[in-house]
């Protein structure tokens, strides 16, 4: 009887459905966990988007694109979105060159170039809210270690984050200093990876070291840089924990970047709706940003 | 080849650049330690000038003194990130193992799912989650701040535990299928103590994503739980501003931080790379 039954269930189900049940059936926990924590709330994003909802006004009503349209007019926001994008260019930029310059002197293998790895990393192992709190400071007009460093060049001292015309790039330099750790590694995996054959050959050859650069390793890099710069440029647009904790988008607006600008009106304002609708527009920048790295992604592999 | 390298002006390039690049780095951390030992009233007002009097007051203070101490803060952060790494972790091996084994439509849609969720900005899910914890009354709870942490950790930690069960044999749980296992008898008693070390990894990366977050814990957290970074970026407000106390914080809150990156260190840009996939 049993035997009966076991022989039919191997009838009905091939490995390969086995498989596809198996796997289908582990998928669940993760569904069920995404439906409830990401998928409800990310939708109710774009409804209350919808809606002029503000608690303090005592408003909460359907008013279709009203928010989106009233995006266009405000200044502040488009003014967020440029410092944004300077942030993200700067921040991506810089990044890249420090990282590259860092993956390349580590990638010589002197003696101690691993200890020395392990010293560069560790801006990155400082959580972001302390590392925010330390560079306020360093940016300190008396106790600061900026100012400091400036004096010895004749540079007379000053309050680098009270300054609209500062604030903005004084994050900016913080952000760089975190996050180049990230960037380094990521090309020294890549620069790990690379044929070291072809290198000696052209080396053999008489290459000099610029060319060897510039011909070989650099193009050899290249799916590994894009893939970097991607992922690094959808980050640092979502940048805030700086920002926010330096200089809160001070001083008056004069350093806000799109998600500062976004929380204040949500938490300070208590404009829901309006900050809903600009989030989703964030949304939709990055999405196009992504869209136009992948094209090169493609490109680049379409070419190899 | 490595005499190639090694010319004279190579060599004072790379001297140069190694200074350079160790200055960059390491002054923020001068300034750190020497704040946090700096007695009141005493901080350095030009470079390289340190206090005859440095003193380990201030790590007593976020110590052992009660009333300042960071335990609390310390203590509600493990606990959310303990919590976070639990659920993500257990979506995480079903997850991974599911990636790992099919590439069934059922499945790439969920990966086209995880790869919106690498995307999209905390800014704009931090709103919806704000208002539905207000109406569930989950504000200032533990629960509310671990389930707002959980979707951004859900597609690192699957695509690590992927990466770990691709090297584990196919055969393995093709032949407990065969012999009639079920899949959880499987996946827990052929496959998983395999990945026991994936999991392990996937668990640190998670504890610290989550251990980390600034923006949801500054949204949901009003008295009860104030996470150490809340806590760490409170030193420096508008009205009050506490040098050493920050800085001894800021160091004392980075020391499991250490740990668990050394733990993790060969797996770093493996975890960090997550979405630079082509499938």
């Amino acid at each position: 009887m049993q035997a009966n039954g076991h022989r039919k269930y191997k009838k009905r189900y091939s490995l390969r459905q086995k498989t596809r049940i198996a796997t289908n059936l582990s998928l669940i926990p993760t569904l069920l966990i995404l439906t409830a924590t990401f998928v409800i709330p990310f939708i109710y994003s774009f409804y209350i988007s919808l809606r002029d909802y503000n608690p303090l006004e005592h408003t909460n009503k359907f008013v279709l694109f009203d928010n989106y349209v009233k995006i266009f007019s405000d200044v502040s926001f488009l003014q967020a979105i440029g410092r944004n994008v300077i942030y993200v260019v700067l921040v991506v930029s810089v990044n890249f060159v420090l990282g590259l310059v860092m993956a390349l002197v580590i990638n010589t293998r002197f003696k101690g170039s691993n200890f020395l790895s392990g010293i560069l990393i560790l801006p990155m192992i400082l959580m972001p809210a302390a590392a925010a709190v330390l560079w306020r400071f360093i940016y300190d007009q008396t106790f600061g270690i900026v100012n400091h460093v400036l004096e010895l060049f004749g540079i007379a001292s000053r309050s680098w984050l009270a300054s609209g015309s500062t604030a903005l790039y004084a994050v900016i330099l913080t952000d760089i200093w975190a996050w180049t750790p990230w960037m380094f590694l990521v090309l020294l995996a890549g620069l790990k990876s690379l044929p070291i054959e072809s290198i000696e050959a052209a080396r053999i050859d008489g290459a000099s070291e610029w060319s060897l650069f510039r011909y070989i390793t650099l193009p050899l890099m290249m799916p590994a840089i894009l893939i970097a710069l991607t992922l690094k440029t959808i980050d640092t647009f979502k940048a805030f924990d700086y920002l926010w904790i330096m200089t809160g988008g001070g001083p008056g607006k004069a350093s806000h970047i799109i998600s500062t600008y976004i929380y204040k009106t949500a938490f300070q304002l208590l404009d829901f709706g309006y900050s809903a609708s600009m989030a989703v527009v964030s949304l939709l920048i990055l999405m196009v940003f992504s869209l136009i790295y992948m094209f090169f992604i493609r490109k680049q592999e379409a070419m190899r | 080849m490595k005499k190639n390298i090694r010319t004279i002006p190579m060599k004072l390039l790379l001297a140069i650049l190694i200074i350079l690049l160790l200055a960059w780095t390491l002054l923020p951390f001068y300034s750190l330690i020497i704040t946090s030992l700096s007695p009141a009233g005493e901080l350095p007002t030009k470079l390289f000038e340190v206090s005859k009097n440095l003193t380990f007051k201030f790590y007593k203070e976020v110590l052992i003194e009660p009333g300042t101490t960071l335990w609390d803060n310390m203590f509600n952060s493990v606990i959310v990130a303990s919590l976070v790494t639990i659920i993500v972790l257990i979506s995480a091996v079903f997850g991974g193992y599911s990636f790992s084994r099919s590439n069934f439509p059922e499945s790439r849609g969920l990966f086209f799912l995880l790869l919106i969720i690498r995307m999209v900005p905390g800014i704009l899910m931090v709103i919806p989650i704000f208002i539905i914890a207000s109406k569930l009354h989950l504000m200032d709870t533990i629960l509310g701040l671990v389930l707002a942490h959980i979707p951004f950790n859900i597609p690192l930690a699957i695509w690590l535990m992927k990466g770990f069960f691709d090297v584990v044999p196919r055969e393995l749980e093709e032949a407990a299928f065969i012999d009639g296992a079920t899949m959880p008898r499987t996946i827990f008693s052929v496959i998983l103590p395999l990945v026991m070390p994936g999991v392990a990894v996937t668990a640190v990366f998670v504890f610290l994503y989550s251990y980390l977050d600034y923006l949801f814990a500054l949204t949901l957290s009003r008295v009860n739980i104030i996470t150490l970074p809340i806590k760490i970026a409170g030193f420096m407000t508008a009205h009050r501003i506490d040098f050493q106390a920050m800085a001894a914080s800021a160091i004392v809150g980075t020391i499991p931080m250490i740990l668990m990156f050394i733990f993790i260190r060969r797996y770093i840009v493996a975890g960090l790379t997550f979405g630079a996939v082509k499938e």
